[in-house]
């Protein structure tokens, strides 16, 4: 067999791993079709983003973003599913955020961030049946630390997850 | 003719399986399901659904297939062993990797990611990234048969490159193909160059055949060694 042959196999080899190792991530489209509205407001707790798919599709399409974006979901907290163990019908998931570099750096410069980090984005349907993405910016609490390198940290979260919810709305 | 037929159907099935654990990982951190999921869902019948096809072919008596599954699992594993030990180095001494990927791979798979790494979610992981070697081993035996070990080492590379460009990377929070941590990227290409060494050395001393996928047996049996025509005489 020629190299040339084995040059041609290889390349059929990348064609095999390329189901999955070129996943791609979303860019803010919705995979259910499902056209979605935003409105960034900072009334209340924190920033709330109103958009038009369900809780679920919300989600799921908010894992994408924060994979596209060099985060991680590090947990999910299904309160909807709890709640209905004491008879209350609600949809809410609460997802906690994190990245193992900036977690590293912050802890590093005061383990007492654990009270802030990993960041939680609540995602819920209110009264009116919208469903709200929400979350209280990092920096409001990081910066109660007073220290440069978490304070700077905290405004790089907060431009990330702004830029997250906003792609919720494309 | 049908033989070759049956041959290179079953290869195609057991690539299909093989080309399962490798993406997991990615399609997991990528956001589209979570790893417990995906492994309960594609990778566990995967490895059913191989057992069961090389086990066909055993019945069968594809002995050239078969040689080359078994030298793709033993030569991917070893060759992982290699890759685990410049990983682990760099990870170690010279902070070369955003974290301990084997644990994290575990966390995933058990899905407790917020209580951390257990001794069983070590095992799971290691397990795992082990039988993505053995996965990337049996792709390479199959489809090239018995090569010069220097493919191998290219092979590796190719693999090192598309696990840099997933986005298993870029969940890491280390940028896109880890341009934020130039270390990573050294330790990704330099553990794959030696995963790839071994494998190829591996693969061209205990596959029997030479002649990729889709070229017929040719019935010539594996030159002898230096070594072994000395000791004949």
């Amino acid at each position: 067999m020629t190299r040339l042959s084995y040059a041609f196999a290889l390349t059929a080899v990348t064609g095999i791993l390329a189901g999955g190792l070129f996943v791609p991530t979303a860019k803010g489209q919705d995979s259910s079709g499902t056209k979605t509205e935003s409105a960034a407001t900072t009334a209340g707790p924190g920033v709330a983003v109103t958009t038009r798919g369900s809780v679920s599709q919300t989600v799921g399409k908010l894992k994408k973003m924060i994979a596209h974006n060099g985060m991680m979901v590090m947990g999910q907290l299904n309160q909807g599913r709890v709640l209905s163990m004491t008879g209350i019908q609600v949809k809410s998931q609460t997802l906690f955020v994190g990245n193992p570099q900036i977690g590293k750096q912050l802890f590093s410069a005061d383990p007492g961030v654990g009270l802030v980090v990993p960041i939680r984005i609540n995602v819920y349907e209110n009264a009116y049946g919208q469903t709200v993405v929400q979350y209280v910016p990092p920096s409001r609490d990081l910066n109660q630390f007073h220290d440069a390198q978490i304070t700077m940290i905290g405004n790089m979260l907060d431009q990330k997850l702004k830029g997250i919810t906003s792609m919720l709305g494309q | 003719m049908w033989r070759f037929v049956e041959e290179i159907l079953l290869s195609g099935l057991i690539l299909l399986c093989a080309a399962v654990a490798p993406n997991i990982f990615p399609a997991a951190q990528a956001g589209y399901a979570p790893m417990s999921t995906l492994a309960a869902w594609a990778l566990i019948p995967s490895i059913v659904v191989m057992a069961i096809t090389v086990a066909i072919a055993v019945w069968r008596g594809h002995r050239r297939l078969v040689n080359r599954v078994w030298v793709g699992v033993a030569a991917g594993m070893l060759a992982t062993a290699g890759l685990e030990a410049v990983r682990i180095t760099s990870f170690r001494l010279f902070h070369g990797m955003p974290g301990d990927l084997p644990k994290l791979l575990g966390v995933l798979l058990l899905n407790r990611f917020m209580l951390g790494p257990s001794a069983w979610s070590n095992v799971l992981g290691y397990l795992y990234h082990f039988w993505n070697g053995a996965c990337f081993g049996i792709i390479f035996t199959l489809i090239f048969g018995r090569i010069r070990f220097y493919w191998g080492m290219l092979y590796g590379e190719v693999i090192g490159t598309g696990f840099l460009l997933s986005p298993a990377v870029t969940a890491l929070g280390v940028g896109f193909f880890a341009s934020k941590m130039h270390a990573m990227q050294i330790t990704v290409w330099l553990a794959h160059l030696v995963y790839g060494g071994i494998l190829g050395w591996l693969c061209q001393s205990w596959t029997h055949e030479r002649g990729w996928l889709l070229s017929r047996r040719t019935n010539k049996p594996r030159p002898r060694t230096d070594g072994e025509a000395k000791s004949e005489d």
